[in-house]
């Protein structure tokens, strides 16, 4: 995998968060709108600085998908909060894999939005996870 | 939004493919980002460590990594033994960090605790919280310093499975 490759992967998770993010956000309860918001304009932002790092790698960005077939229905505040954690930890994967082919401020961005992606997971509900050695633990929320 | 314009639709996974996965629906599902092979092996709960992320990291960076790593062990092994009602929801968060230390160095062990212990149940949980980000800032730095592009990938996981125990101690709180 080259840095092209690793960041192009995630201009397209960031696509796919997007709009998981603009789906799910309609159908959460209005005391999480914000933070569904707030997820959304931060995927939008990440999205746009991988893009440009893809370029700059030498590479062609991705377009994004018109849709996404989603794994489940969305049918409920549950299910909702379900695909944004699901997004935003699908996501740390491709930005440990960037981090691995980037160096200096452009790996200290992709290790930082790993945390962030981990981190707002955990927020929908997602259970703390030990990423390197992938052992899920029960919730302790 | 052109979310908006399509509701999704919840589709079987093709054979050979996860269930989960989320793929766009015209063409291109080898490099959506939502494949079999990257995106579902990193977050799923029982996603395996990549080949790199087991190599031998070269010593400075791992072991320094490692000490903190087994420093938020007897973090935690502390804080469980004073606040036994705690440990069924701190001693998994504690497992991780013995694995991560592992995972960066083998022959790292776990100090005795220097910290004494906090007054109450809050305060503990409050300077786990702290310990958290600390150790995750400690993990982008030392992932930005990795001379091996496996250990920088390893280090971002770990800072990643930091942040994530951060909304977990505050959801005990109160």
């Amino acid at each position: 995998m080259t840095a092209a490759e690793a960041w192009a992967a995630v201009v397209e998770g960031e696509d796919a968060a997007v709009f998981a993010y603009s789906v799910a956000g309609a159908r959460v309860g209005a005391s999480a709108r914000a933070k569904a918001l707030n997820g959304l304009d931060a995927h939008r932002a990440h999205r746009g600085r991988a893009s440009a790092l893809v370029t700059a790698a030498g590479g062609t960005p991705p377009t994004p998908a018109v849709a996404y077939d989603l794994p489940f229905e969305v049918t409920s505040r549950a299910t909702a909060r379900a695909l944004m954690a699901l997004v935003d930890n699908r996501l740390v994967g491709l930005y440990a894999d960037a981090a691995e082919q980037a160096s200096g401020d452009d790996r200290r961005w992709a290790a930082r939005s790993a945390a962030e992606n981990a981190t707002r997971a955990v927020t929908w509900g997602a259970e703390p996870q030990a990423f390197p050695t992938g052992e899920a633990v029960g919730s302790a929320s | 939004m052109p979310a908006e314009r399509s509701l999704p639709a919840l589709t079987p996974g093709p054979a050979g493919r996860s269930p989960l996965a989320l793929t766009r629906r015209q063409g291109l599902t080898a490099v959506a980002l939502l494949g079999p092979v990257g995106f579902l092996t990193a977050c799923s709960s029982s996603a395996e460590p990549g080949p790199t992320a087991t190599a031998p990291a070269p010593a400075t960076v791992a072991s320094a990594a490692a000490a903190q790593e087994n420093e938020l062990v007897a973090l935690y092994d502390m804080v469980i033994a004073t606040f036994p009602a705690l440990a069924a929801a701190l001693a998994p968060l504690g497992d991780q960090h013995r694995a991560h230390a592992a995972s960066l160095d083998t022959t790292a062990a776990v100090p005795p605790s220097a910290a004494s212990a906090p007054a109450s149940a809050d305060e503990a949980l409050a300077a786990l919280i702290a310990a958290e980000r600390r150790a995750m800032r400690q993990r982008v730095d030392s992932c930005v310093e990795a001379d091996e592009p496996g250990l920088a990938r390893t280090l971002a996981f770990i800072a990643a499975s930091e942040g994530s125990h951060v909304p977990a101690l505050r959801a005990l709180r109160s």
